[in-house]
């Protein structure tokens, strides 16, 4: 028999794979998924059960019996929750409009940098390096009215000083002011990022054309960058109303209840008196009111870049 | 090929990674014999018995206050190590989350401390929802002259220590409230012919809030103004004031209307917050002392006044902490020619306050925790606490001539607590907050609805009326008040008192 010819053993047989791609990929997305089952799903779970139950955790009952719709009926009957609640929302828009100004035009002075643009991208991450907690403290000190560094500046500059943190009026702006301070170089850094990423060649065709720079930023640019400037608006809101630390550190949600946001007052209800069938119903409320935001602001999103992908 | 490959490499690691997990949470495997260990069938040789094993070491948890007396009392603890070799874990806490720290453990039965310290308006809740034993059967079967339990002032021992008959603690600190002030300032010729020509009495020690409103008043002074006869170049402020929303408001406010007779839970368990006396003693904090307080007041807890004051910019604060003294007397350090002198709140119906000791319930050492407690609460650690500064709840100690002489910067404050521990006792002023079971919630609320009021968030009343309903939908309404003291010759209305400045230690 020719050598040539002669097939090895096996030869011919379809060759044995070492494992399905399914299987695989449900041993890769395994490890994930036990974590998020563990960590997100069973305590949504369980939140959702103690928000139909009688759950004190100081009283002798501890975790009582299922109440109906209770909890759900005292959150939307509280009024300090739908206070708390007003003032997230006036904390979330008031910070995210201005770091969302502030940050778009960061982003475009930074990518007409054209020197030390490494060295500015690097200061501005160091905002939100720093723990909440922390700079909250220090910030807390800078606002004091009396030994405070804010105080010492309007006072040089002849103007009025201010009661920052300490009158009502003042205190929930004083901490905006902190927000936009740690989360407008957030907002820069994806713009920038998203900036740098666009494609040169209509920009390029549209000064051929002798478009303007405004109808370059708002025929071009803004409509190219939807996908990431809205991706930045959700997260940015998802974080600001979820805003706690900050305000623990700053204010303790004083003066009062001046700037108590809701994850404070859940905070309170929740940790302090340890009524977890009363935080549950709030903190699903506050879920299912995040949840819908994120979908309609989601949904704007994928409409834009569906339309894009069916033009192209 | 390469594609499989990098797939087997992956599915590996997982595989490796779930592998590791799942050994890290396995039994481990048993040690191997020792290399003398004879192998199966050889005769062993005889060998001396092998030494009892080693006793297990002990490591006792406490819980406890963060601030300059517990770092003491850490130095005081390592004494204990030393003599009974038992490891003594001090976890400081600051005061502010103290109540949620400890609560979240022992809701969780995690054992996480042995020793548990509570305020007195916590001491109550914990009792009743038994996360702290009771103490009696092991006082009864300690010798009783380890514990000097009769040694413990009579008024902390109602407040800090029982509840519905039984003892769940025993107090090592007490912060009970009085009042600092610069006697430099008071005792200024110029200064007080100023104030009397201005207010019709002499300045002096104020035995009213009425006349510590006018001192308040009297002593604001603009840059440019003078102070002692000398022009001050900032703002200086009449008063130092708690009034930020933080666990101290609530004790400035409730001495006002403790001592104008007013309560913050009535008899009847019902809240006292909307009566017209208490909204008037509120009133007055607000209208009359914070006007002339500085503006930091409103974010203000109590170590910004002890700034305050130590930075020169106050001339007097009350109700505050007496334990602070050993801060606040270093104002004569950094303010020349300052002198500060301390007294009782001008009525001296003010918080009776302590930190106590308990076993938490889940506690895995008892015993062990129980031996610690008795001997910190006891007579030879509490005096050796007092030498450092720390506020002593034993009588001998407070009232120990030999010991005050020379100390006075340690311990400077302790006639004034003793006069107001005295008068507590004397006139069986133990309001009924202290012995409502939902105590600790309720303090969280005053801390929020006192400082709205001072914030002027809402007007007083609308910001009591929020603090009547929360403490009614805390206590499911009227609160339960097994307060003992409350028998047939009980009376709220205060007794009068009169402070006696020359108890005072004064600078040399």
């Amino acid at each position: 028999m020719d050598e040539a010819t002669e097939k090895a053993p096996g030869a011919g047989r379809k060759p044995k794979r070492a494992m399905s791609d399914n299987l695989y990929a449900v041993l890769l997305v395994t490890p994930a998924t036990i974590i998020i089952i563990l960590f997100a799903l069973f305590p949504l779970g369980y939140a959702i059960n103690l928000s139909f139950r009688y759950a004190d955790l100081t009283s002798a009952v501890g975790i009582g019996p299922y109440v109906g719709l209770d909890n759900y009926r005292f959150a939307l009957n509280d009024t300090i929750f739908w206070e708390s609640a007003r003032r997230t929302l006036i904390f979330a828009v008031g910070a995210v409009s201005v770091e969302m100004v502030f940050g778009i035009a960061i982003a475009f002075v930074l990518n007409q940098l054209r020197w030390f643009q490494g060295i500015v991208r690097s200061l501005l991450i160091l905002p939100l390096a720093a723990a909440p907690a922390a700079v909250g403290l220090v910030w807390r000190y800078m606002y004091h009215p009396d030994f405070g560094v804010y105080n010492a500046i309007m006072s040089m500059l002849g103007l009025p000083e201010r009661n920052w943190l300490g009158a009502v009026n003042l205190a929930m702006p004083s901490v905006i002011m902190f927000d936009i301070w740690q989360w407008t170089p957030f907002v820069a850094l994806i713009v920038l990022a998203g900036l740098q990423s666009l494609p040169k060649e209509p920009f390029e065709a549209a000064e051929l054309d002798g478009a303007s720079t405004w109808q370059v930023l708002r025929r071009l640019t803004f409509p190219m960058l939807t996908p990431v400037l809205t991706l930045v608006f959700v997260l940015r809101s998802i974080d600001a109303i979820r805003l706690y630390d900050a305000i623990l550190s700053l204010s303790h949600g004083g003066p009062g209840t001046a700037t108590e946001t809701l994850t404070y007052y859940l905070y309170r209800i929740g940790l302090k008196y340890f009524k977890l069938d009363h935080a549950s119903a709030i903190s699903l409320l506050f879920l299912y009111a995040t949840v819908v935001f994120t979908a309609v602001a989601l949904r704007s999103m994928m409409r834009v870049q569906a339309e894009r992908a069916r033009r192209a | 090929m390469k594609t499989k490959v990098s797939k087997l490499v992956a599915v590996m690691a997982v595989l490796g990674m779930v592998v590791a997990g799942l050994a890290a949470c396995a039994t481990p495997a048993p040690p191997p014999p020792p290399a003398d260990t004879p192998a199966p069938g050889e005769t062993p040789e005889p060998t001396t018995p092998p030494p009892p094993p080693p006793p297990e070491e002990v490591t006792i948890t406490w819980a406890a206050i963060a601030g300059f007396y517990t770092d003491w009392a850490e130095e005081v603890a390592k004494e204990y190590e030393e003599e009974t070799g038992v490891n003594v874990d001090i976890i400081e806490i600051d005061f502010s989350q103290m109540y949620e720290k400890q609560v979240i453990e022992m809701v969780g039965d995690t054992g996480a401390y042995d020793i548990v310290s509570y305020d007195v308006g916590w001491k109550a809740e914990w009792a009743n929802s038994g996360y702290i034993l009771p103490l009696d059967d092991y006082i009864a079967a300690s010798d009783p002259e380890e514990i000097q339990f009769d040694d413990i002032h009579p008024a902390l021992i109602e407040t800090a220590t029982s509840w519905n008959g039984q003892v769940w603690g025993l107090p090592y600190y007490t912060f009970t409230m009085g009042y600092f002030y610069r006697c430099d300032l008071f005792e200024d010729p110029g200064e007080m012919a100023a104030f009397e020509a201005e207010y019709g009495y002499p300045l002096g020690y104020p035995q009213t809030y009425e006349q510590m409103a006018d001192i308040a008043e009297f002593f604001r002074r603009q840059p440019g103004d003078t102070l002692k006869g000398e022009a001050v170049t900032d703002d200086f402020y009449g008063i130092g004031l708690m009034a930020g929303r933080f666990p101290h408001v609530q004790d400035e406010f409730m001495s006002i209307a403790w001592t104008q007779g007013n309560q913050l839970i009535l008899d009847d368990g019902t809240p006292g917050t909307t009566e017209p006396g208490f909204l008037e003693g509120a009133n007055f904090y607000v209208d009359e002392l914070l006007p002339y307080a500085p503006p930091g007041a409103l974010t203000s807890a109590y170590d910004e006044v002890v700034g305050q004051m130590r930075q020169g910019m106050i001339a007097q604060t009350a109700a505050f902490y007496l334990d602070q003294w050993p801060n606040m007397v270093k104002t004569e350090d950094e303010v020349p020619g300052a002198e500060i002198c301390a007294g009782t709140a001008p009525g001296a119906h003010t918080w009776v306050g302590a930190l106590g000791m308990a076993l938490n319930a889940d506690s895995k050492h008892p015993d062990e925790a129980w031996d610690f407690l008795k001997w910190m609460a006891g007579p030879e650690a509490q005096r050796k606490f007092a030498e450092g500064g720390g506020s002593t709840c034993r009588i001998s100690i407070l009232t120990d001539e030999e010991f005050l002489e020379g100390r006075r910067l340690a311990v400077g404050h302790f006639p004034p607590l003793m006069e107001v521990l005295d008068h507590a006792s004397e006139c069986g002023f133990y309001p009924n907050y202290y012995y409502v079971p939902q105590g600790g919630k309720i303090y969280d609320e005053e801390t929020t609805w006192f400082s709205s009021a001072a914030s002027g968030e809402y007007p007083v009343e609308e910001a009591m009326q929020k603090l009547a309903d929360a403490i009614t939908q805390h206590c499911g309404g009227p609160c339960e008040v097994p307060n003992d003291n409350l028998g047939a010759d009980y009376s709220p209305v205060p007794c009068p008192y009169t402070y006696d400045p020359s108890i005072q230690m004064r600078k040399q």
